[in-house]
């Protein structure tokens, strides 16, 4: 198989925890401990806010993820990617969240691309705004929406994605490109002014 | 190629994943296909504005405002050696501890040759000092151990040590693979033959007996790190008696070095996957100990009935990582770390012996 080569980190949003601040912690550095968690707690937060789709939950939710991070460094093994480890944790948390606060919502992929191939029409160009961007993700299945969010917010590839979220790496795609489909199909409806039979 | 392909494609190809032979496939296709285009066209743009999402920052610290949280907390360490050498007998046997237990049976064997060692020189004494045959097993074993009591500094707890491995042998002979079950039955092993001795001739009894007390005199003789092994082996193989070492002031020198507790610099051991860690933590007034053993709590009496099992918690889908009590002492709240990688919290209610599933 050939591996996800990745896009240039335009974004910076993929970062590199120091391996030696992550040892100095696991070897009960507290100080060390509390800056690592600095370090990654805007990451922490980013995917929690784009999963949850609201600011207090995505607080919440991260600073669970932070304790939990902090408790439980001593179990971190360096064969994973600390990246990957962290975002394990807080997506966890937020999928967690997310199935106590909302129902499931299923894909029809079929009927989607159906009815993308009559709407393709000339709004191409012009731009979604974020507020429906937000709105389209929302509306994704749990786990959809987590892969969106790490491969978009934490610019991770299949591969990183497939680890943080215990998933093959062939789901990890197939349910990229139906959140994909889906968010276009959701965006394209939202600049028509409403959901088209 | 139909458009459903052509469309996996060009979604690999927003990942940055088509070879330039694929690249063109995709590109040949959308040359004479509008559909495709233009939906090759919505999900470039959809990607793009996916990438520029607004860099969200927290208002505020997360750290700064859980650092009054973290101060209370100690961080979770993986269960030290001791523990994890119970394993065998209370959950299926850990796979990555390897190359720690294989340092550990070193030091064991070690200890057991110097043991050996010890019991020859004590054997030796004994065969001088007293006259073989005339006493009777029972009495002449009680005898070892008053010896054995009066020599160690730990007093009591350290006959006890060595009753707990004699308790401790069934399983030791069960278990199969770990170093410690080995060891366990290496130094047990004068005491196994003390036993079948009995019927044997009077002075191969007297000899046995004293490698038995010289093994156990060497085991106090090597200080702390024996005693918690010999503690934990013994106290986690009788659940039953839960306890029993917290009366004597014992239990937080054995379960310290697993709960890793303020000791910020402990080395941290326990990278390796994740062990059972028997958590015991006892409740605020001190009258009931929570245990954790595997997938479940255990709750005991302390004090006067010391052991009796007050409530017994469901079984979990996953090991059991921390445990605590609430101020009140009525509640316990523990986490468990399910194989998926999750963790879920629930709460016992000791009053009305129920329990939920927390939030978080």
């Amino acid at each position: 198989m050939q591996p996800a080569r990745q896009r240039g980190c335009k974004r910076g949003g993929s970062f590199v925890v120091e391996p030696g601040l992550i040892r100095a912690a696991q070897s009960g550095d507290r100080d060390a401990l509390i800056t690592l968690l600095r370090e990654i707690e805007t990451h922490v937060y980013r995917t929690a806010y784009y999963i949850l789709n609201n600011e207090q939950d995505a607080m919440d939710a991260a600073q669970e993820a932070l304790i939990r991070i902090y408790t439980k460094i001593g179990s971190y093994e360096e064969k994973a990617q600390f990246k990957t480890w962290i975002q394990r944790i807080v997506t966890n948390i937020c999928i967690d969240k997310f199935r106590r606060s909302k129902p499931t919502v299923s894909i029809d992929e079929h009927e989607m691309v159906f009815r993308e191939k009559q709407n393709v029409e000339d709004e191409v160009m012009s731009a979604y705004a974020v507020q429906d961007i937000r709105k389209a993700i929302d509306k994704l299945p749990e786990h959809h929406r987590a892969v969106v969010v790490l491969r978009y917010l934490q610019d991770f590839s299949y591969n990183e994605i497939a680890d943080s979220l215990d998933l093959p790496l062939n789901t990890v795609k197939s349910y990229l490109f139906r959140a994909r489909q889906q968010l276009q199909t959701l965006l394209h409806d939202y600049q028509k002014g409403g959901v088209r039979g | 190629m139909t458009c459903q392909e052509v469309i996996e494609y060009m979604n690999r190809q927003l990942d940055g994943d088509l070879d330039e032979h694929e690249y063109e496939i995709l590109m040949n296709h959308t040359r004479h296909c509008p559909d495709c285009a233009a939906m090759f066209e919505r999900l470039k743009k959809l990607s793009d504005e996916l990438g520029n999402l607004p860099h969200v920052m927290p208002k505020y610290s997360l750290v700064d405002a859980i650092l009054p949280q973290l101060e209370e907390i100690v961080p979770f360490r993986q269960p030290e050696a001791a523990a994890v050498e119970i394993a065998p007998v209370a959950v299926p046997a850990p796979t990555q501890q390897t190359t720690r237990r294989a340092k550990e049976r070193h030091q064991l064997r070690f200890r057991a040759i110097t043991g050996i060692i010890a019991a020859s020189v004590a054997a030796g004494l004994f065969l001088v000092s007293y006259n073989a045959g005339l006493f009777p097993s029972s009495s002449h074993s009680f005898d070892a151990d008053k010896v054995q009591t009066a020599a160690a500094d730990t007093s009591a707890s350290s006959a006890e040590v060595q009753r707990q491995f004699k308790e401790v042998q069934p399983y030791a002979n069960n278990a199969n693979d770990t170093g410690k079950a080995h060891v366990n039955t290496e130094s047990i092993d004068p005491d196994q033959s003390a036993s079948s001795a009995d019927s044997a001739g009077n002075d191969d009894y007297h000899v046995t007996t004293e490698e038995d007390l010289g093994i156990a005199a060497s085991e106090s003789e090597a200080g702390g790190s024996t005693d918690n092994q010999g503690n934990s082996s013994g106290g986690s193989n009788e659940p039953a008696s839960g306890n029993k070492g917290a009366s004597t002031g014992e239990a937080p020198t054995v379960k310290g070095p697993s709960q890793g507790i303020g000791d910020g610099s402990e080395p941290n051991q326990g990278i390796a996957g994740f062990t059972p860690a028997p958590l015991e933590v006892a409740s605020p007034d001190g009258s009931y100990i929570a245990k954790a053993v595997g997938y479940q709590i255990h709750v005991y009496k302390n004090g006067d009935d010391a052991g009796k099992a007050v409530y017994d918690s469901i079984r979990r889908n996953g090991k059991v990582a921390t445990l605590a009590w609430s101020e009140d002492g009525k509640q316990i709240t523990y986490e468990v770390q399910l194989e998926s990688g999750g963790m879920e919290r629930y709460t016992i209610d000791l009053a009305a012996k129920t329990e939920s599933k927390a939030a978080h």
